[in-house]
Parts: C-alpha cells; structure tokens; sequence
C-alpha cells in the first residue's frame, strides 16, 4: 500500500508532500534519537486535558476501503479498533481487540481471542461476529481488498473467538491486519447501511466522533467505554485541517495548536531544536518514476544513466537540507522485512555519460520530467534533478503540473520521468511490494512477474530469513532493471510543543493517540 | 414598487437566466476537457480499470455530457445540488457550513474597503495638490502592489503573533471569536481592494467638483461639509456603486485566497479542495453559487443606481 506524499507522485496525495518534504532545516536534532526511536514520553501520564493537533490533509473519510492518506490510516483505528495495531518500532504487531492470537501449525488458520467485555462506544456488545463481518468488509474492498486475498472465510466459534482461514500460510496478511483500515465495525452497520453508517461511524476504539466537518475539523472525545479504563489520557483530541504551510507555522507559533503532524522541512528551522521530533528516515521512498513503456525509458541503459546522473548526497542536501539518507534500496526503510539490496545505486557523470552514450537516447531529444507544481519542494526538487541529468547530456525539459494533471498523464503513460514519493503504512514492506505488483512497478509498464513472485515469497515468509530472502530478489530485480529510480528515504518532522507528551512515532508516521497526553 | 420599477427587475432577472445556463454549460463542458479522473482518485490506487469504470458509471460520468447538463439542471431546479462524490454528503450542507465564513469576509473586506477608501478619495480630490494627498497617492500604489497572501501573513505575524491580540487563523467558535477572527482576513481583502475604490471615487468627485452645479452652489457661498453631502457625494454615489459592485464581485474571488491564507472554512476553501480533488459535483454548485452571488451584487447595484438617479426610466 502505499501513503504517497509527493512531488509528483504515482498516483495522487500529494499534497501531503507539503507535510513532509522540503529543505533547509537544521539537521538532526529535537526528541528523536536514533534510528528507529521516535518518542516525547516523559513523567507519569496525567488523565484529562486536550490537545489539538494540525495536519495538512483530512482523512478520505470513514470508509477504510477509501484510505489513501496517511492521515486516514492514522485516524480511523483511534475511533474504530482493530483486531491489532502496529508496534511502535514499526516491525511488530501488538494486540488491539484481540488479546491474542494463534497459528495452526499450518499457519494457514488464525485464531484470535477478543478481550473480554468488549462494547462499542454506544454500549453494544463487541462479540466474533462483529469481527467476522469486518473481516468480510476488508476482503470485498474494492480498493484495498486484494490485501486481504489470502482471507478464504471466517469461523465464529463462540462470541469471543474469530478463527480466520486462508489459503496459504500468509503472515503478511496477519501483520497488515494492524494497519489502520483493518477496523472492526458493527455487524451489519449496526443497522444502517454503509454510507449512512460511515458518516456517524461507531466503533470500539479510544475515541469517539464529537464533531466532523470534513476538510475542516475532527474533534474526538474520550470513549468512556474503552477496554482500559485508564486509556486515553486525553479527554479530548481535535485535528484542525490547514493546508497552508505558513498558516500551521503561524498556528503553532501562537499556541493555538500543539502539535503539527508533518513540518515541511523547509520550514524546519521555525521550529525550536527541543520541539522538532524527526522520524529519522521515515518509511518512504523518494525517487523518479520512469515510464519504461516507451523511449528513451524503455531502455535500461538510458535508465541507468539517469541513475548514475543522480547524485544523491548533492540532491539530498539541496532538496531535503540534508534531512533525509540516501536510498539504499527499492523498498521502504524500518519496516518488517526491509534489507535493502545489498547493491549500490552509484552516481558519477563520467559514468552515466558513458552509459548514456551505449543506450538509443539521441542528445537533444527532450525528455519530459513531471513535478507536481503546488510546492515549492517539488518544483526546486524537479530542478534539481533536470540541472543534473542535463550535466550528463539528457535534455530534460521540466514540466510543473497541477497534481491530478500529473497523475492523469502517469496513468496514461504521457510522460517520461516523474519525481515522486510511495510511502508505507504497515509494518510490513509488503504493502509497498503489493503496491508495486499491482501498479506494474509504479506505473513503469516493466513486467512484474519476479516481483510478483517475490511478493508470494514474501507473504509466506515463515521466518525473518525467509523474509528477507524474498525481498532481497525483488531488490536485486529494482536494482538491475530500474523501474523507478530511488534517491532517497527522507525524514519526517513533527512540531511537538513541550505541552504534548506520550507520543510515540513510528516510522510509517502513524502514532497510538491513546498513549498521549497533556502536560 | 411601481408598476415601472417592478418591470425593471424583472426585466433584469430574465437577463440573468441566459446568463446563468451558460455558466452550466461552461463548467460542465470545461470539466469534461479537464485532465484527471474523479472515478480514479475515488477508487484509488489499486482499483484496476475495471473497477474504474464501475466508479464511473456509479458517479454518472460515463453517460453523454448533455444528459449530465440536463440532470444537473434538472436537479437544480428541485432545490437539489448533489452530493459530494468524495464525501457524500449533500452539498447544500457544505454550503451552508462554508457560506457563513465567505459573507463575513466579504462584508469585512467591503466595509474595510470603504472606510478606508472614502477619507482617501475625498482627501485627494479636495486637495489635490497637498502634501497629505500626494502621501495617500504614494500609498495607494505600494498598497496596490501587495500581493494579498503577503498583506495576510505579515499581518498575521505582526499584529496576532506578535501581540497575541487576535488569532492568527481559524474561524472561532462564538459570536466574539469570530469578530476577532475576521479583524485580519477583512484587514488583508479591504486594503487590496481599497486602492482601486479610492481612486476612481476620487476621479468620480473631480468631476462632480468641476460640474456647473458644483460651481454655483459654491458661488452662493456653499462650502465645507454641506458641499460634500449635497452635492458631490450623491453625484458621486452612483459611479462609485457600480464600482463597489464590481469590487464585490473581485472581493469574492481574492476570497479564495485570503481563506487559504488564514485557513478559513469558507466557499473558496472548499473550491480548491474540490477543485483539486475532482470533485465535479462541488465545483459545479459553487461556480453556480459564486455567478449568482455576483448577478445579485450587480442587480442590486444596478437598482441603487437607479433609485439614487433622477434621470433613470425604469425601462
């Protein structure tokens, strides 16, 4: 799956971008420490108080079938549980509704145990059923059901126990069922029908929905009938949409919010050092897509040279400020099953002029780069990347488009190269793999069959070897054939004002809001 | 109303019906060239075509861009906008959640702009030659030459963050939040409106102060204040209503701008959001919203006119 925030992305979002990328920043610093640990946990967590948080998109909406923002799969397990929820190292699997969990020897069945005395927040009892029904709405999911493909059916054996069945012994599907559109609803909606259900959505989780006015405001209240009594802290949680950068700096700067959940990093350096919670790198791909369904793309060696022509280092201090890593793989980084490949994606000009020269480019042809044009990082992102691929020879010819321009011209294969990001949000690298099985390699028209195979290893994958063998293909396959080019794998920065406490970020940026609290 | 004055608005609002359809038609056919696919963002990214497809037919996409007009209008005329095909709710909830924040700002911004303007105009036609007009002129070009996100945010960092008297942002939640809130945004759209009001009202009194009228009133030693209200401000009053009118209509559009500077939940917003998601059926109603707002301003503006000019017929 994927949570795109882009600079021309393969296919929408983007403009969360704005939520993450940028440069100029101050490097490091802030609560963040090293790789992997994310957190402003401080003292004995207090019970009451609010916090408002403020993000640059809203959610898709209630439906976890439309979940395509971060925001949402962030959001909608807050109101509505699930069976699990992701670790906060964002490798492992924590229970959620499900006290436990257990595999047959097969692996091909899970049993889950459901907490006891579970009720939804209008005092329903949460039973298997309810669970069972979920299950069915995830798997017929016109979006994001093929996650879920290896489910063949449900068992409910009493009102606290869901046994899932499925074809093979996926335990990528058990991991992905902690990611936020994996919510557990009421049987039949409760009585309502879908559309009707999801706008006054009901569920088991910390919160619920005081008020929502989309694009504007989310206002959640403590769930009085949650499964812990001591969670959350927080009597209310409040996310105020503001799109406008300037407009959250300003907002935070006056204390009328006290979190921003994505910093641009250009404006980084507004942000006082004790404030800035980077998630140091975020489980995000930063790179150029390429369209290899026509010339010069279609051409490895041309792919090559615009690889070799990228210089990394040069492109991540102009473009993020120096707040990202290179990319050392296809794959996102910190999740369960990222390995890298072991290979290296070089740079040098000499090089890439002599792999341009072997490839059919004619010098001066124009090759069209597409950049979403509503940022200022994506656009001095794509000139960046046209000034060095010009320094190797490629004519690139820059082109900065209105977002859903760009992503029509990337479906309809009209374009050369695009710059743009994919990002995680599971603990899983599969959702990004699925992502590319499905896409055909992010909309590159390269055939995917070793991925696809690779993406079957890795679902069955019994062991963290297994696992990453099967990535360790399809990173060699990324690598050798160069479907898109990664460049990157760049932080993200939270604005955490010292009133926030217990927050917990992983690195596909979603965070437990039950654990925070207010100081 | 006389039978004569009845006859003249209704006269102009059957002008205005021709008017309005066009403005349909465009938007629709204008949708339809439009690059990017509602159907495709709705479905996401893993739909495959076939799904898109299904979307579309679903959303009423596929079917011949005349029977879309013709629903569209057909709907419209029993009171019914549609619904957002993102969020699926009806858009006349939109509307009436955004169209409170969109007035505010315009009558802040109006009021804004003529308070500032007239001192401006009646100071630089009185004295022209002045030290103090030539100052105002000046003004009026730097103003001018303000971009209005600019004029917001540095309003917003000097004046709310830096005393923390108003807020920098939002729409508040009583009656006094929001006076305070608008303090700013009515700030930032009446200065980029007011340079332009203040000089053609200026041009406008010139004239009037050259008129034979002008010059024999003050020849019978009519002077001051009693000058200006008798016989210059209403000669002046009609020109310069035309000219708000048309201001109005340029204050609803800098709107869309100033609400994104100030993160403001108005009509503008919810415009480029849906604008920028495809999200048809919206931008149909507020384009349709946005040309009946700026038709009314203008009718009304056309009334006052006419009621404050003797010489009108009511034809």
């Amino acid at each position: 799956m994927m949570g795109i925030k882009s600079v021309g992305c393969v296919l929408l979002t983007l403009t969360l971008l704005v939520a993450g990328c940028g440069g100029g920043g101050d490097k490091g610093g802030g609560s963040g420490s090293a790789e992997g640990e994310v957190s402003r946990d401080t003292g004995t967590p207090k019970r009451g108080g609010s916090l408002t948080i403020l993000r640059a998109s809203d959610i898709d909406g209630w439906d976890p079938d439309k979940a395509i923002q971060l925001s949402t799969f962030e959001t909608l397990p807050q109101v509505m549980e699930g069976l699990l929820r992701p670790g906060t190292d964002g490798k492992s699997i924590e229970p959620g509704l499900a006290e436990s969990w257990k595999l047959d020897a097969k692996a091909k069945t899970v049993t889950f145990t459901l907490r006891p005395g579970l009720t939804f927040s209008n005092g329903q009892p949460l039973t298997s059923a309810d669970a069972a029904f979920s299950v069915d709405l995830w798997r017929k999911g016109l979006s994001l059901g093929s996650l879920y493909a290896a489910i063949t059916g449900t068992e409910t054996p009493d009102p606290r126990t869901l046994v899932v069945k499925m074809n093979k012994a996926s335990t990528f599907t058990l991991t992905w069922l902690s990611n936020g559109s994996s919510i557990v609803v009421p049987k039949d909606f409760g009585g309502m029908d879908r559309k009707e259900f999801f706008t006054k959505p009901i569920g088991a989780g910390p919160f619920t929905v005081a008020s929502y006015k989309p694009g504007q405001q989310l206002v959640l209240d403590r769930n009085p009938r949650y499964y812990d009594a001591e969670r959350p802290y927080l009597d209310r949680l409040t996310y105020d949409v503001v799109t406008d950068p300037n407009q959250q700096m300003l907002r935070y700067q006056s204390r009328q919010a006290d979190m921003i959940e994505g910093v641009p990093l250009d404006l980084a350096g507004q942000i006082p050092q004790d404030e800035r919670v980077p998630v140091h790198p975020s489980a995000t791909i930063h790179g150029v897509f390429v369209n290899a369904g026509k010339a010069p793309g279609n051409d490895i060696h041309f792919r090559r040279a615009v690889s070799l022509a990228i210089d990394r280092a040069q492109y991540i201090q102009a473009v993020f400020g120096g707040l990202a890593v290179p990319a050392t793989g296809g794959l996102p980084p910190r999740v369960q099953g990222s390995v890298g490949c072991g290979c290296v994606y070089d740079t040098g000009v000499e090089k890439a002029k002599a792999e341009l020269a072997k490839s059919s480019y004619k010098p001066g042809t124009k090759v069209e780069l597409v950049v979403d044009a509503t940022t200022p990082f994506s656009t001095r992102a794509g000139e960046v990347v046209a000034s060095q691929l010009r320094a190797v020879g490629i004519d690139a010819d820059l082109q900065k488009l209105e977002v859903q321009v760009l992503v029509d011209r990337q479906m309809k294969g009209n374009y050369n190269l695009s710059l743009g990001e994919v990002s995680s949000v599971s603990p899983t690298v599969g959702d990004i793999f699925g992502l590319i099985v499905a896409t055909g390699g992010l909309y590159s028209g390269l055939p995917m069959k070793t991925i696809s195979d690779a993406f079957e290893r890795l679902e069955v994958a019994q062991t963290d070897d297994d696992r990453a063998e099967a990535v360790r293909v399809a990173e060699t396959w990324i690598h050798d054939n160069l479907p898109y080019i990664p460049i990157a794998f760049p932080d993200r920065l939270f604005a955490v004002s010292s009133k926030v406490k217990g927050l917990q970020v992983t690195p596909f940026l979603s965070y437990p809001a039950h654990l925070l609290w207010a100081g | 109303m006389s039978a004569g004055r009845l006859r003249f608005v209704v006269g102009r609002l059957a002008q205005v019906l021709p008017v309005l359809a066009a403005l349909l038609l465009i938007v629709v056919l204008l949708q339809q060239m439009m690059p990017g696919d509602p159907a495709r963002v709705i479905a996401g990214p893993r739909a495959t075509a076939e799904q898109v497809v299904q979307v579309r037919h679903e959303l009423g996409l596929d079917r011949p861009v005349f029977e879309q007009f013709g629903r569209h209008v057909w709907n419209l005329l029993q009171g019914d906008l549609g619904t957002s095909n993102r969020t699926g709710i009806p858009i006349t909830a939109i509307v009436g959640d955004r169209i409170g924040v969109t007035v505010w700002l315009l009558f802040g911004g109006l009021l804004v702009s003529t308070l500032l303007a007239t001192p401006a105009a009646l100071l630089m036609a009185l004295r022209p030659r002045s030290r103090s007009a030539r100052m105002c002129s000046r003004a009026l070009t730097i103003i001018i030459n303000c971009p209005p996100f600019w004029v917001g945010l540095m309003l917003a960092s000097v004046l709310a963050l830096g005393t923390g008297w108003l807020p920098v942002g939002g729409f508040g939640v009583d009656f006094g939040d929001r006076v305070r809130s608008m303090i700013l945004p009515s700030l930032t759209i009446g200065l980029a409106a007011m340079p332009l009001l203040a000089r053609s009202a200026a041009a406008s009194l010139s004239q009037v102060l050259t008129a034979d009228h002008v010059t024999t009133a003050r020849s019978l030693g009519v002077s001051g204040w009693p000058l200006v209200r008798r016989h210059l401000l209403r000669n002046a009053l009609p020109p310069a209503i035309t000219l708000l009118a048309i201001q109005a209509a340029a204050l609803l559009f800098g709107a869309v701008i100033v609400e994104q500077t100030f993160g403001l939940p108005g009509l503008g917003a919810e415009m480029i959001t849906a604008a920028s998601q495809r999200d048809f059926p919206v931008v149909q109603a507020l384009t349709l919203i946005f040309g009946l707002a700026i038709i009314a301003i203008n009718l009304l503006a056309d009334l006052a006119v006419a009621l404050l000019d003797p010489r009108t017929t009511w034809r």
